[in-house]
């Protein structure tokens, strides 16, 4: 019975799981710049980066942006359904407060709302 | 080419037929957290055909496998999809058995594993236009060398034993791949 495997196998392989990971790493620093789009009565509001930690007040609304999710944490609205969506962080995800008229969407670095797989 | 040849590469195209077709049922079977993670099985019969047979009839079998599949399984859609996954496999595994020869078949199935998944996320990226989805052609790479070994083994076990039932010669290309390298 011949080997299966050789040397050279055993090395491609190690090669190919380092060039992958040395991609995930460098494609995850550089591809994390995710946005969310704050609309208020469908006008842009303003645009946050997921990438820092703050909180916006429109109104009796408080919005946070915490560990690259952002999510509506206060409302004055009687269905609390904002409050209720929870943290998003997904690009294309979003969340809306109807009463007040304010809508948050998530977006990729690119802008365009990412395809499902 | 002779008859035999011929009647063994239409053998061979029906069987990687039916291999595709099981590996697609396998797939609904056990779901996968990574979309797209595939054994590829049909790579075998690709191996076998680059091994025994030629360039030209690896090409045309992995194109004609790819064509009927995506008839049986998702439309033409899924042709277009897969076909140049399946052809650059191919190119890659062909180049790889004539320059690289330390390595041997499980190495050639594993450039040829990870040659699909790239072009699989290369037609997404050009079809979707999100520059983004690069990012999952790393994650298929690694899938691409643990699924090309697995094929690769099977290979390694069967190769010899068929071509001696089949009663064909490997091309002499070929021969450093299937004794294991040099």
């Amino acid at each position: 019975m011949k080997r299966i495997l050789c040397k050279a196998d055993i090395a491609l392989f190690i090669i190919i799981v380092v060039i992958a990971v040395a991609g995930i790493v460098w494609m995850s620093g550089a591809g994390s710049a995710k946005t969310a789009i704050i609309r208020v009565d469908g006008e842009v509001y303003q645009q946050v980066s997921l990438s820092v930690d703050q909180t916006i007040v429109i109104g009796d609304v408080r919005i946070e942006v915490k560990a690259g999710a952002v999510a509506f944490v206060e409302s004055d609205c009687p269905t609390q359904a904002c409050v209720k969506t929870g943290w998003l962080s997904a690009p294309g995800a979003s969340a809306a407060c109807l009463p007040n008229r304010i809508s948050i969407t998530v977006t990729g670095d690119s802008g365009v709302d990412a395809v499902a797989e | 080419m002779t008859t035999k040849q011929i009647t063994l590469l239409a053998a061979l195209l029906a069987m990687s037929l039916v291999l595709s077709v099981v590996e697609s049922m396998l797939g609904a079977l056990i779901p996968v957290p990574i979309p797209g993670v595939k054994l590829g099985l049909a790579n075998i019969i690709a191996m076998f055909i680059l091994c025994y047979f030629s360039l030209p009839s690896a090409l045309a079998v992995g194109l004609l496998r790819t064509f009927l599949t995506s008839l049986f399984t998702g439309g033409i859609g899924m042709f277009l999809y897969s076909a140049p996954g399946a052809v650059l496999s191919v190119l890659v595994m062909y180049a790889a058995m004539r320059y690289l020869k330390r390595l041997s078949i499980v190495g050639i199935s594993m450039l040829g594993a990870c040659a699909h998944n790239v072009m699989q996320v290369c037609v997404a990226v050009l079809v979707t236009g999100e520059a983004h989805l690069f990012y999952y052609a790393f994650v298929l790479l690694i899938v691409g060398a643990v699924s090309g070994t697995i094929t690769g083994v099977v290979a390694a076990v069967t190769f010899i034993k068929a071509s001696r039932a089949l009663n064909i010669l490997a091309r002499h290309d070929a021969k450093y791949v299937l004794s294991g390298g040099m």
